[in-house]
């Protein structure tokens, strides 16, 4: 395989491996070094991929299990916030994750900020306000606008997903 | 498909920064090189000083208190909670948590990378001051009676005795020795945790910071003739060097003259 064709895999799947990887570890900056790893070690060996997108997907997995099992992790599963899901359901996921990413990343920056230091970081719409010297009100309204457009988007994501 | 929609929603929020994607896998193999030698370097310096102890645990199973220390060389420890802390040489840490919240209790500098858990509140005690987390990655340096925190990723609550500041990552605070509140100060050095990472490195840096950051670290102070204060240093110095040997690199580099205090 040739570099130039690696590179086609890296912009188009890269994102969606991290995502992939963060079901496994709940660490995004581990989660992509294991997948730069990946893609190291596929420009290194160059290895015959007769459907690439697995091979990655496999050895995105493999590399999150062996790292897993050296921590002598009870269960290892990927997961989401709230339970274990399955391998299959994490694949899925991310690709629809990646979208809802760039979504959050088309926000506009105060709206953005207002929505991650309340549904990320978990601080009081009131110490919002107090943070940034706003009213109550408008954080609230800043936040519930945000979540407006991201659902509006997923709904979006989720047309184009059902139309391939 | 609309509460599962939501639970995405919910991971991506969690886990988002912005340009978290952002640089190659050149820069990322780099980056590691980097990171990767002091480390091999402490292996070997820990070979040398084999018959020193380098980490005490003392476990108490009735307060289900652990302690932690670091005597001459960083020390990383995972905390039960999954909380990973590294400790600089000569500090010590008491760890204790219960349903209601994590406690720690520290003395010297260490760095924090929190797991995340909202029911359980993070708290550092250092000095005067406490330190609620509500994100993750940040460090607590205490020097001549001073207080002070960098947040290098999320948001933490840093309070003195009567107020306290959010800080947010990038920010650094300070509480001087008996001050009631602690203030939002200009990031003082460019590598505050060069004690971990084995690296000073300065990108286009005037020099008056190199040898502030360097005479902090060090413990001497380093004055750089008239005809360097306007000039800038780009380059990286390990900080198991014999502090002489970096700063006549500097001077030679920049054909200029430090006196050593």
């Amino acid at each position: 395989m040739a570099l130039i064709d690696i590179e086609d895999l890296y912009r188009q799947y890269f994102r969606q491996l991290c995502l992939y990887a963060l079901h496994y570890m709940g660490d995004f900056d581990e989660s992509r070094d294991i997948v730069q790893e990946c893609f190291a070690t596929v420009i290194k060996n160059k290895p015959e991929m007769s459907n690439p997108k697995s091979y990655l997907f496999n050895s995105v997995r493999n590399r999150c299990i062996d790292l897993l099992r050296s921590r002598k992790k009870e269960r290892i599963a990927p997961m989401d916030d709230l339970s274990y899901i399955s391998d299959e359901e994490a694949q899925i996921r991310s690709e629809i994750e990646v979208r809802l990413w760039e979504a959050v990343d088309s926000l506009p920056p105060k709206r953005r900020e207002l929505l991650l230091l309340s549904k990320r970081d978990g601080l009081k719409y009131s110490d919002i306000a107090r943070l940034k010297g706003l009213s109550e009100n408008t954080v609230r309204n800043q936040i519930f606008r945000a979540i407006e457009s991201l659902r509006k988007n997923s709904k979006k994501i989720l047309n184009f997903l059902f139309c391939l | 498909m609309k509460e599962e929609m939501e639970r995405m929603l919910g991971f991506v929020l969690k886990h988002y920064r912005q340009g978290a994607f952002e640089g190659g896998i050149q820069a990322d193999a780099q980056d590691r090189r980097i990171r990767s030698f002091p480390i091999w370097r402490y292996v070997a310096a820990a070979a040398a000083a084999a018959a020193v102890i380098l980490l005490v645990f003392l476990f108490r199973p009735a307060s289900s208190t652990l302690e932690y220390l670091a005597v001459n060389t960083p020390e990383r420890v995972e905390l039960p909670d999954g909380s990973i802390v590294t400790l600089r040489p000569g500090a010590s840490l008491r760890y204790s948590d219960s349903k209601d919240g994590r406690n720690v209790n520290l003395e010297g500098t260490a760095l924090f990378k929190v797991a995340r858990d909202e029911n359980r509140p993070f708290k550092v005690n250092a000095g005067e001051s406490v330190v609620k987390v509500l994100g993750t990655e940040f460090q607590v340096k205490q020097s001549k009676g001073n207080v002070s925190v960098d947040v290098f990723e999320g948001r933490v609550l840093f309070s003195g005795s009567e107020d306290g500041v959010i800080l947010t990552s990038g920010m650094e605070s300070v509480l001087q020795q008996g001050a009631e509140a602690p203030e939002i100060v200009e990031v003082s050095f460019p590598n505050p945790t060069a004690w971990m990472t084995g690296v000073f490195k300065y990108d286009g840096t005037s020099l008056d910071t190199v040898l502030a950051e360097l005479s902090d670290y060090y413990g001497r102070e380093f004055v750089t003739s008239p005809e360097g204060q306007d000039r800038v240093l780009t380059g990286s110095f390990f900080i198991d060097e014999d502090p002489e040997t970096i700063v006549d690199a500097i001077s030679s580099a920049l054909e200029i003259n430090i006196t050593v205090k």
